[in-house]
C-alpha cells in the first residue's frame, strides 16, 4: 500500500543474531538490490512509530525471536535461512502489487 | 548518554585516576598495555553491538525504572523473556570474541542486589533499595561496566570469617561514620576489575550474627582513595609483548582479565550502601548472585564452544583429516556437549519467576545444573579439540621463524621460513600460515591466555563444582521424589 508519495516503504529489522546461521544482512541487502532499481521502494532500519507497509524480519534462525509489537507495519516478511532474500523480495513485490484493501 | 560506544567507554576509562600495579611495578598507562589492551577490547564490543542494528535487538532493552533504551548489560530483568534473551547475548558476544567479555558480573550483581535490598528493606525497615535505585539509574544512564565484586581472599577455608587470623582476608565495615562507613579487605579473581568503571561489592558467603560486620555490600568507583588492583597474569601473556606478535597469540584482539582488589579502608557514602550488617540477608544476596551467574555461563561459554567448535573444523580440513568418520563424530559431540550448556541456559531462564521486587530470577535448581555441567563440558569440549589439531598446536616453531629469511647453510640454501614452510605444510590449497593461525587460536583457548576464562573460570567462577552440589541437594525435593515412588510401587506406611 504506497504511501502519499507513491513509495512503498520497508522497514528492517534484524533479530540479535545469538547464533545465526547466514548472513543476514547479505539476505537483505539482496532484497534491496533487487526492488531498488525500480524507484518504488524505500528502505531504511525498523523505527518504532514509523508506518510501513513491509517490516522485512531478518532473523538468524527460525525461532524468529524478535518482538514486533513496538513495529507498525501493513505485512511482515521474514527470512529466516541463506537464500531467502530471493524469496523475499518476490513476496514484497506482490504485496505491493496487491490492491491495498486486502490489507485493511 | 544512555549508550556508549566502544570508543567512549575507552575514552571514559582514561578519565578515571585508576591505580594498577603488574610486574612488580605501577602500570600507568594500562589502557594501552599489550598485555591488558584485548580485555578491554572485548568490553568495548559491548558497547559497540548495541550500536549495531544487527545486534541491537538483544544487546539493548528498556529500563523499568526510566524508560530508556539500555544496554542489556545493565538491565534489571523483567520478564523470563528477558532472561532468555540475556544468555542469548552472552552466546553472541562469547561468539564475536572468543573470550570472557566480562561485563556478566556487574549484570548479576545488579540483579541479585535489586531484589535482596528489597526484602531486607522489607525486614529490618532499611532504606537500602531506594539507595541501589538510585545507583542503577547512574550506572544505566551512564552505561557504566561494573565489577561484581564477591570472592574474598578467604584465607583457611577451614575457618569462617570471624576465625581468620587476619580480619582483613574477608571485607568488613571498620568504621561507622554519620556519613557512611570504612570498609578494608580485599576482593580476589575480579573479572573485568580494572577496565570497570566501579565496583559493587558483596559479600561472599553466608555470615553469622557473631560475624555481622562482614555482611556488607557497597559501590565505589574504581578509583577511589584507598583502593588499588594487582593484575592477574595469565599463561603465556608475555607473548603479548613480543614486537609484531599477531599468529603466536591465537587471538589477537580479545582476551579475558581478573585482578585484585585491595580496598585498604576506603570510605563509602551512605547512598552507596546496600547491606550494613544485616547478616540474616548476606546468604540470600550470595545465592541470587551465584544462580544468575550460573545461568550466565550457559550462554559465554556456549558462544566462546561455537568458535572452538568452528576452529577444530578448519584444523581437520587444514590437516587433510576432515573426511574421517571419527572427526566428523567428534565434532558432533563438542557439538552435542555445547548445545547442552545452552540448553540449560535456557531452561534456567524459561523457568524463572519474579521476586518480590519485581525484577525476574532464575530457576535455581536448573541454574545449578547449568554451571555443573559447565564445569565438566568445557575441558571435554577442548580435550577432543586438541585430538583433531594434533600435536603441532604445541610443538610448532614461532611465527618469526615461519617469516625468517635466514640462510640456513645446508647444501639446499633455503632459508629457516622456506624450511618451516615446506615442513609445516598440510592439506593441498591451505597456506601453512592459516595452518598455524588455528592451530594458535586452539592452543591459546586450551592452554594459553583465554584458557583462564574457557577452563578455569568454567570450573571455579560463580562457584567451584561443589558449591552446586550443595545448592542441587537443596533444591532437589527428595521427599517429593519418594512419595512418587512409593505411589507407583503401591507401598502404603
Ligand atoms: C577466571 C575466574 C574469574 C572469576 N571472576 C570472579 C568475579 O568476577 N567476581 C567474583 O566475585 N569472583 C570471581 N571468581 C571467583 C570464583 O567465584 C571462585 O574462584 C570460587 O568461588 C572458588 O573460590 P576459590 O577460587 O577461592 O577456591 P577455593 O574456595 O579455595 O576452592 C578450592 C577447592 O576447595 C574446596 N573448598 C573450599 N572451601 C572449602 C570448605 N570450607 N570445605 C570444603 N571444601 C572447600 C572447593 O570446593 C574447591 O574444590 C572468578 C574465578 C575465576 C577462576
Amino acid at each position: 500500500m504506497p504511501d502519499g508519495d507513491g513509495k512503498f516503504r520497508i522497514g528492517i529489522k534484524y533479530c540479535g543474531g545469538c547464533r545465526a546461521h547466514y548472513e543476514r544482512a547479505a539476505e537483505t541487502a539482496r532484497v534491496t538490490e533487487a526492488l531498488c532499481p525500480s524507484g518504488r521502494y524505500d528502505f531504511e532500519l525498523a523505527q518504532p512509530g514509523i508506518p510501513y507497509d513491509v517490516l522485512l524480519v531478518a532473523t538468524g534462525c527460525a525461532t524468529a525471536c524478535p518482538s514486533l509489537s513496538p513495529y507498525t507495519y501493513g505485512r511482515a516478511v521474514t527470512i529466516t535461512a541463506a537464500g531467502g532474500g530471493a524469496a523475499a523480495a518476490e513476496e514484497i513485490r506482490k504485496i505491493a502489487e496487491t490492491p491495498a484493501e486486502l490489507f485493511g | 548518554m544512555p549508550l556508549m560506544t566502544g570508543e567512549q567507554y575507552i575514552e571514559s576509562l582514561r578519565k578515571l585516576d585508576v591505580k594498577v600495579y603488574m610486574f612488580g611495578k605501577e602500570e600507568k598507562n594500562w589502557i594501552d598495555h599489550p598485555i591488558i589492551r584485548p580485555s578491554i577490547n572485548c568490553v568495548a564490543m559491548t558497547y559497540d553491538l548495541a550500536h549495531d542494528p544487527e545486534y541491537e535487538d538483544l544487546m539493548t532493552a528498556t529500563s523499568n525504572l526510566t524508560g530508556h533504551r539500555v544496554n542489556r548489560f545493565t538491565h534489571l530483568h523483567q520478564s523470563t523473556d528477558d532472561l532468555i534473551r540475556k544468555v542469548k547475548m552472552q552466546r553472541l558476544l562469547g561468539r564475536k570474541t572468543a573470550s570472557c567479555f566480562q561485563r556478566c558480573v556487574g549484570m548479576d550483581a545488579f540483579n541479585a542486589v535489586y531484589s535482596t535490598t528489597y526484602e531486607c528493606d522489607q525486614k529490618h525497615g532499611t532504606h537500602y533499595h531506594e539507595n541501589f535505585k538510585n545507583y542503577m539509574i547512574y550506572v544505566q544512564d551512564n552505561d557504566l561496566t561494573i565489577d561484581g565484586a564477591m570472592t574474598d581472599p578467604k584465607g583457611d577455608r577451614g575457618k569462617g570469617q570471624g576465625a581468620q587470623a587476619d580480619p582483613d582476608l574477608f571485607v568488613h565495615i571498620v568504621e561507622r561514620r554519620p556519613d557512611g562507613i570504612v570498609v578494608r579487605g580485599a576482593k580476589a579473581h575480579q573479572t573485568g576489575s580494572i577496565n570497570s568503571h566501579e565496583h559493587l561489592v558483596m559479600p561472599t558467603q553466608a555470615v553469622g550474627e557473631a560475624d555481622k560486620q562482614y555482611a556488607v555490600s557497597f559501590a565505589v568507583p574504581s578509583d577511589a582513595p584507598g583502593l588499588f588492583m594487582v593484575y592477574g597474569r595469565q599463561s603465556c601473556d608475555t607473548r603479548k609483548l613480543e614486537p609484531g606478535a599477531d599468529v603466536d597469540l591465537g587471538n589477537k584482539q580479545f582476551g579475558g582479565q581478573e585482578a585484585l582488589v585491595v580496598f585498604d579502608n576506603v570510605f563509602v557514602p551512605n547512598e552507596r550502601i546496600f547491606l550494613c550488617e544485616e547478616w540474616d540477608f548476606a546468604g540470600m544476596l550470595v545465592e541470587r548472585f551465584a544462580g544468575y551467574h550460573r545461568q550466565s555461563y550457559g550462554g559465554c561459554k556456549v558462544g566462546v564452544g561455537d568458535v572452538i567448535i568452528g576452529a577444530a573444523a578448519l584444523a581437520a580440513e587444514y590437516n587433510g583429516a576432515d573426511k574421517a568418520s571419527h572427526i566428523k563424530d567428534k565434532l558432533i559431540e563438542m557439538t552435542h556437549l555445547n548445545e547442552t550448556l545452552f540448553s540449560c541456559g535456557i531452561a534456567c531462564s524459561c523457568e524463572g519467576c519474579p521476586t518480590a521486587a519485581g525484577n525476574y530470577q532464575i530457576d535455581l535448581l536448573l541454574a545449578n545444573v547449568c554451571k555443573q555441567n559447565v564445569t565438566r563440558f568445557p575441558y571435554e569440549i577442548v580435550r577432543l579439540a586438541e585430538d583433531i589439531a594434533g600435536g603441532l598446536m604445541v610443538t610448532m616453531p614461532s611465527e618469526r621463524d615461519f617469516k625468517s629469511d635466514l640462510k640456513v647453510p645446508t647444501a639446499s640454501e633455503l632459508t629457516l621460513g622456506d624450511w618451516c614452510n615446506k615442513f609445516f605444510k598440510g592439506a593441498e590449497g591451505v597456506t601453512t600460515e592459516n595452518r598455524m593461525r588455528i592451530l594458535r587460536f586452539l592452543e591459546n583457548i586450551c592452554l594459553g591466555t583465554s584458557a583462564v576464562g574457557y577452563r578455569t573460570e568454567s570450573m571455579h567462577g560463580a562457584g567451584s563444582p561443589q558449591a552446586q552440589r550443595i545448592m542441587i541437594a537443596r533444591q532437589g525435593d527428595f521427599e517429593t521424589k519418594k512419595k512418587l515412588a512409593k505411589t507407583i510401587a503401591g507401598i502404603k506406611e
